[in-house]
């Protein structure tokens, strides 16, 4: 029985030690190589930091990324990608809950390394790291692991101004993995074009259903997801056939019409997850690619990427609701008032270091009261259809998704009220218009709050439109009125 | 008259931290992102009143201010 994902990379690099492994345009990386260089920088981590301790990776993805998150995870320890892009401040937040023993810093980021001094003095540019491998160190590391080790650790926003990270463990990413490859149908012959960021827990899928298959990844350039029309002539051109995109990507595309003129028909599996998938946007690529396989998925990260799926079998009129269907293998989902919970192997031991906020959302199975069975508390509500396929309906609390991302509208609303000149604040999310829109009270004007707020948060957490008013409008019980703020502001573009 | 100061005040508004007038290679050095390019295309619909058809959403198009306005000023002459 597996118990350690490495021990998939050792099979693929003996099965098939030449070939590709994972791409992008600036070179590509065999399984042998995938599996020498995280050897190499597993050993050198190994002699200055102890197992099971967090590991951060600032780098930007590719396969010399991909190789540096696996050679943490050789030393025994757990990785954690740290978007280059994020704002300084953000990053500090993260590093201050992980706490790493050790960070890796991409070449082309090496400049900010002596930045990263205040959380630990072992700081090494990634392909800086010598040849040199200690196999007695690493097996002895090997023996000593078991599968409830953390893999690794995903941030993610969080209500109370700063991000949460969620932990996850070896044996839950061979869990899904396990059914991902059996019920998606991967191989050695699938060629992903990967789409997701690696600090997404949707590349959990690609990464290591590709590792596990002996299959390939495409690391598609950013800058092409702005432009439909190369994005399709590129992975065409790369013979990609299986994509595992966020749905607003997807909807992107279908929109600008590029799949009437350059259709990839090379493509098999079309899969998502992440967010709601508008039917609309599936029939526009079902009519492209009548063949293609499509599967909605569901699940939090907390969950491991993917907790429900619904293989689609029958058509939709474009403004029906998609099901999210059943249960994956091996993991429990119900329903708890109308809350959807989970149980199984596939649950994060919880937030690192964040016992609290792992109590809240981590409890105790109600419905099996005579065992200590945890389960994870989704805040998404969902019913059955009469189907018996589950529905998602919306979010018990303020969480949003935008372009796959999840944000907490409290962390933005902590942010802002942590600055000077913000008395009160309330942000919320034009779903019609994409917009995320904060209306809030205070002496700060919007320039002021836009520069406060670039230095602070990612950009796809940064409100759109800012409204100054001179207090916010309350309910009879003293709070912020929500409803009314989005009644009375949403679709209204306050001139900038 | 000339709408470049005009088409740079609504840059700057989207990204601030760039020159966009010394820039002649906005996409293909990463400078502006696919939140930018979105954000770019709805301004120029907004402040404009140009649509922005899928076949012209091309790196070119969105390189420098002056492919932008050459962008504007071709969507105006075909609508």
């Amino acid at each position: 029985m597996t118990r350690n994902v490495l021990e998939w990379l050792e099979e693929a690099a003996l099965a098939n030690p030449d070939a590709v492994a994972f791409e992008d345009d600036a070179g590509a990386m065999t399984f042998a190589a995938l599996l020498g260089r995280a050897k190499e920088i597993g050993s050198y981590i190994a002699s200055r930091a102890k197992p099971q301790s967090a590991v951060a990776v600032f780098m930007d993805k590719s396969p010399a990324c991909v190789s540096a998150m696996l050679g943490a995870v050789f030393a025994g320890c757990f990785y954690t990608p740290v978007d280059p892009s994020m704002p300084w401040k953000r990053i500090g937040l993260t590093l201050d809950t992980l706490k790493p023993a050790f960070i890796l810093v991409g070449e082309a980021h090496k400049d900010a390394a002596p930045g990263f001094a205040a959380w630990t003095r072992n700081v090494a540019v990634a392909e800086s790291i010598g040849r040199g491998v200690d196999d007695t160190v690493l097996e002895n590391i090997r023996r000593n692991s078991i599968d409830a080790d953390l893999l690794y650790v995903l941030f993610t926003s969080g209500s109370t101004g700063s991000p949460k990270g969620v932990s996850i463990t070896h044996r839950a990413v061979i869990d899904f993995v396990e059914w991902a490859r059996g019920a998606l149908g991967i191989d050695c012959a699938c060629r992903f074009g990967n789409q997701a960021p690696l600090y997404f827990d949707n590349s959990v899928l690609d990464v290591y259903c590709a590792i596990r298959a002996g299959a390939y990844v495409l690391f598609i350039p950013y800058k092409y997801f702005s432009f439909p029309g190369r994005l399709l002539g590129y992975i065409a051109s790369r013979q990609v056939n299986t994509i595992f995109w966020v749905p607003s990507v997807l909807t992107a595309v279908a929109n600008s019409g590029a799949l009437d003129t350059q259709p990839p028909l090379a493509l098999q599996r079309v899969y998502f997850c992440g967010e709601v998938m508008p039917a609309r946007t599936l029939n526009a690529w079902r009519k492209a690619l009548p063949s293609a396989r499509c599967v909605n998925m569901y699940g939090p990260t907390e969950i491991t990427d993917v907790c429900t799926y619904y293989d689609v079998d029958r058509d939709f009129a474009d403004g029906e609701d998609l099901p999210i269907g059943r249960a994956r293998a091996n993991t429990r989902v119900m329903l708890v008032d109308g809350e959807i919970c989970v149980t199984g192997t596939c649950l994060s031991p919880g937030y690192y270091n964040a016992p609290e906020l792992t109590r809240a959302a981590f409890v105790q199975n109600p419905l099996r009261p005579g065992i200590h069975e945890v389960m994870y508390k989704t805040g998404d509500l969902g019913r059955y259809n009469e189907r018996g396929e589950l529905m998602f309906l919306g979010r018990v609390d303020s969480q949003i998704k935008r372009r796959g991302f999840r944000i907490e509208l409290g962390e933005i609303e902590g942010t802002l009220m942590a600055a000077a000149g913000v008395e009160e604040c309330c942000c919320f999310f034009d779903a019609i218009g994409e917009k995320i829109i904060c209306v809030y009270a205070g002496t700060a004007n919007q320039k002021e709050l836009r520069a406060l707020l670039k230095e602070r948060l990612p950009k796809y957490m940064l409100p759109d439109d800012y409204a100054r008013v001179g207090v916010l409008p309350k309910t009879g019980n003293g709070k912020v009125d929500r409803a009314r703020i989005k009644r009375e502001y949403a679709r209204e573009r306050p001139v900038v | 008259m000339d709408e470049t100061p005009r088409l740079l005040d609504i840059l700057k508004d989207i990204n601030e931290d760039i020159d966009f007038a010394s820039q002649t290679a906005l996409v293909d050095d990463g400078l502006l992102d696919s939140f930018d390019i979105t954000s770019i295309i709805a301004a120029l619909d907004q402040e404009f009143g140009v649509r922005i058809k899928t076949a012209d959403i091309e790196p070119d198009n969105f390189n420098s201010v002056q492919a932008i306005m050459g962008l504007v000023a071709r969507c105006r002459e075909q609508q």
